[in-house]
């Protein structure tokens, strides 16, 4: 196969693996900082944002207090 | 040309403050959508007549063809096909008459935006992460259960029963708890139906919560008991998920991804070397345990993991089990349409006439119907669709997609667990399932008893139940009730002829295991955490300090009293003497439909308070059709003669065999048992007492509240406020040509345009 017909096809693998990871991260609830920081500069909150550690010990014991539940 | 307009029409919600002119309109026309979606084009006719004449076919093929078999493949078409005639057109026609969203009002992650868990989040994402909520293990156990009276009663009542039961109830909760803020069904009830309803709702749901855990923790210790192999598997979860809790506190925060499928490789390699552990002697000594160590086990674990900090091994355990569980469901629908298995069982077995089947006793109607509750009507689903989910959803369009779509998805996963179970030999099936009181837990006795049963085209012979353990790397199969175990086999079966063959049975069989029995350790730490912060609630009402959820000694306390709740009940079910899973699994269901019944109520009362009275049976039908099958149950466990299904009647029966100083009484054999039977039949026949009456309330009240707003004495609304939107996005899986041009001008703002921060709203 010739470079121009494998281009635009792997350019298309690459944008679904990319569609499909961010799929991922926000099913898993990983993309939760970024969300946090374009909440955090879109309200345009005095300070800066929390940092990437702090904001998850901040979620997590949040957590502690509000607990989600699964079902059977 | 515009195909989207501006400002709101009338009796639309009024701006809060200035109206955002200068941002694109929040929502597509209605009658310009309506148009986009609904429009019959030729080709859009041929496309719904074609899925509507392919349904119709897979159905004639399960239903009525009466070949010697029939393939998999027609359970999957006659799912999928039902599903998009009833997503397109029942579940249209209830957004058109009785919920009826508007784009133009905010939804709570719009307007009480906080970055925590009030987070618009995008549609297919939030699709993902309601249906890894909603689906656990429930789907894969009951379908395995009703496989007892053949494949097309259970078919049938999965695929009808989430059309017009199960899905609406999902859609209804999550859309009326979407408007306001995304409050709990326990808060809603109280709002809706009084002080007494409201308390019997919270009350009951507790109740249920307890039986729920119980049950699905005694599947587990019943897929574990005597399994070094599952044990040890199953085990190292645990370490696993504590490793992952400190990588992403300390190590490296935020990697969830990558930590999730580091997880995961782990989780594979312990399953692989759990098989290693077991052949050595001193592997299969120190993890061969008994039941009623197992269930201490799960009773200790669930203790510690409700008051350890979240991060240290619940949250981590749940990054892994959504792992898993998006993965498996993928995986089992890939391999049942590459593998087309072959079903020889029959359509409707000998006992679907018969209230004695081995498995589970009583009639078809009502048992089926209850022991068949995920999947098709699950009350347990009102409680992720009230408080969770409406607190992310982006667009009040989105809860149909999301509400009614994702219980369609849930619905096929209990399909394909039915798919799995009917795929093995029917002999096979029965010596798993049928109780250690009957088939004396050896593979003699369990052939002689399955022979005896008189089935037809069955005859299994000890030879065939000891080469399928030895080939799924068991010691023995027979009586390994409780479902689980059932679909491992059938998943085994299924998974080698795709992938690995004849030698990877044992790794898929117990790859099954680690899945179902991580679903169901997630729910019962989730389960007994939320039912502690339930009780802590409403304990708060009387003694205030409850509230404090720093209080240690209130959280120990309370999650004691949980823990103490369901450890109590499952023990009560591994020392069953008549075989624990058969009696208990009834309450399991008929609880959960309980719950099914209560939230329906709740959307009754509300859909009658916004006057909707003319699409009132869209709510009636699965809320009476549920009170008749749950209330028949109750009745049948509480009241019938017959002590194989009714609670008091062997209660009385034992008491009265005690009395009479005998010392054994059918499948228990000393006065210990007996002993046993008389408490265990107490426990249940007081528990099936206690939701029938809460239920009874509830619903009651839900038909005053009705018949008063019928004569004109509606409750206020407790709707939050109306607020203007300033957001948009799509409704469905995919978006119409003016929904994407309408994206598509919100995507050219900046940022701090488009994403919602909960400021400048009411």
């Amino acid at each position: 196969m010739s470079d121009s017909r494998t281009t635009p096809l792997g350019d298309l693998a690459r944008s679904w693996a990319r569609s499909a990871l961010r799929f991922g991260n926000g099913v898993l609830g990983a993309d939760k900082y970024e969300k946090y920081l374009d909440y955090h500069r879109a309200s345009g909150q005095p300070g800066e944002p929390m940092t990437e550690r702090e904001f998850w010990r901040d979620y997590q014991d949040w957590q502690d207090h509000n607990p989600q539940g699964r079902c059977c | 040309m515009s195909t989207t307009h501006r400002g709101p029409a009338a009796g639309s919600p009024q701006p809060g403050g200035s109206p955002s002119t200068d941002l694109p309109p929040n929502h597509v026309d209605p009658e310009v959508l309506e148009a986009e979606q609904t429009r019959w084009t030729p080709l859009r006719i041929a496309v719904w007549v074609g899925i509507a004449l392919l349904g119709a076919f897979a159905w004639v093929m399960i239903a009525f063809a009466r070949g010697e078999s029939v393939n998999a493949i027609w359970f999957v078409f006659a799912a999928v096909c039902s599903y998009f005639i009833a997503y397109r057109f029942y579940s249209k026609f209830i957004e058109a008459k009785l919920t009826r969203p508007d784009d133009r009002r905010a939804t709570p992650a719009e307007y009480m935006a906080n970055g925590k868990d009030y987070m618009p989040t995008d549609r297919r994402v939030l699709y993902g992460h309601h249906f890894a909520a909603i689906a656990g293990a429930g789907p894969l156990v009951g379908p395995v259960l009703a496989a007892q009276m053949g494949y097309l009663p259970g078919t049938i009542w999965i695929i009808v029963g989430v059309i017009l039961a199960g899905a609406v109830q999902d859609y209804l909760v999550l859309f009326f708890s979407m408007r306001r803020g995304g409050r709990s069904l326990g808060q809603m009830a109280r709002e809706e139906l009084g002080t007494v309803g409201g308390y019997a709702a919270i009350i009951a749901t507790l109740a249920i919560m307890i039986i729920i855990v119980a049950i699905l923790a005694l599947v587990v210790v019943n897929a574990l008991g005597e399994s070094p192999w599952g044990v040890f598997s199953v085990g190292m979860t645990i370490p696993i998920a504590l490793f992952m809790g400190v990588y992403l506190r300390y190590l490296r925060p935020g990697k969830v991804m990558e930590i999730s499928i580091i997880g995961f490789i782990l989780l594979m390699a312990a399953i692989v070397a759990g098989g290693w552990v077991a052949e050595t002697e001193l592997g299969a000594q120190l993890f061969t345990l008994d039941r009623i160590t197992l269930a201490w086990c799960v009773i200790i674990y669930g203790f510690i993991a409700a008051v350890l900090p979240v991060w240290l091994l619940l949250s981590p355990r749940d990054y892994l089990s959504t792992f898993m569980k998006v993965g498996t469901i993928v995986l089992l629908a890939a391999a049942i349409v590459v593998v087309r298995p072959e079903i020889t069982v029959p359509a409707v077995s000998e006992f679907a006439g018969r209230s004695d089947g081995p498995v589970f006793t009583g009639s078809l109607f009502p048992f089926l119907f209850v022991t068949i509750a995920c999947g098709a009507l699950s009350g347990f689903h009102a409680l992720i669709a009230s408080g969770t989910t409406p607190k992310m959803i982006e667009k009040e369009r989105q809860t149909r997609f999301i509400g009614y779509g994702g219980m369609l998805m849930e619905s096929f996963v209990a399909i394909m667990a039915l798919v799995a179970a009917v795929s093995i030999d029917r002999g096979i099936y029965f010596a798993m399932n049928s109780s250690p009181a009957v088939t004396m837990g050896t593979v003699e006795g369990a052939a002689a008893f399955v022979n005896s049963l008189g089935l037809s085209g069955v005859h299994v012979t000890p030879e065939l139940l000891q080469g399928t353990a030895d080939a799924v790397g068991e010691e023995s199969i027979v009586s390994r009730t409780g479902g689980a175990p059932t679909l491992a086999v059938g998943l085994a079966h299924i998974m080698n002829q795709w992938i690995g063959g004849a030698s990877m049975m044992s790794f898929w069989y117990h790859f099954a295991i680690m899945f179902e029995a991580l679903f169901i350790l997630t729910a019962v730490d989730a389960g007994t955490r939320v039912a502690r912060f339930m009780l802590t609630d409403t304990l708060g009402n009387f003694i205030p300090k409850f509230r404090d959820t720093d209080w240690r000694l209130g959280a120990w306390l309370t999650t004691a009293i949980m823990v103490a709740g369901w450890g109590s009940i499952l023990i009560l079910g591994v020392t069953d003497p008549l075989g624990g899973i058969n009696t208990f699994f009834p309450l399991f269901g008929i609880s959960n439909q309980l719950l099914a019944a209560i939230a329906l109520a709740v959307c009754l009362a509300i859909a009658a308070n916004l006057k909707r009275f003319k699409y009132l049976w869209i709510i009636m039908i699965p809320l009476l059709f549920d009170v008749v099958v749950t209330m028949t149950g109750s009745w049948h466990k509480i009241f019938s003669s017959d002590p194989t299904v009714g609670y008091w009647a062997n209660h009385f029966r034992f008491k009265e065999a005690l009395a009479n100083g005998e010392t054994s009484l059918g499948t228990a054999q000393n006065v210990e048992a007996m002993e046993a039977v008389v408490r265990n039949t107490l426990v249940q026949g007081t528990l099936s007492v206690l939701f029938a009456v809460l239920t009874i309330i509830v619903v009651t009240m839900a038909f005053i509240e009705m018949v008063k707003a019928f004569r004109g004495h509606q409750r206020a609304s407790h709707e939050d406020p109306a607020v203007e939107s300033r957001y948009y996005a799509p409704s469905g899986m995919l978006s119409t040509p003016s929904e994407k041009a309408l994206a598509k001008e919100w995507d050219a703002l900046p940022y701090e345009q488009r994403v919602p921060t909960g400021h400048g709203h009411h």
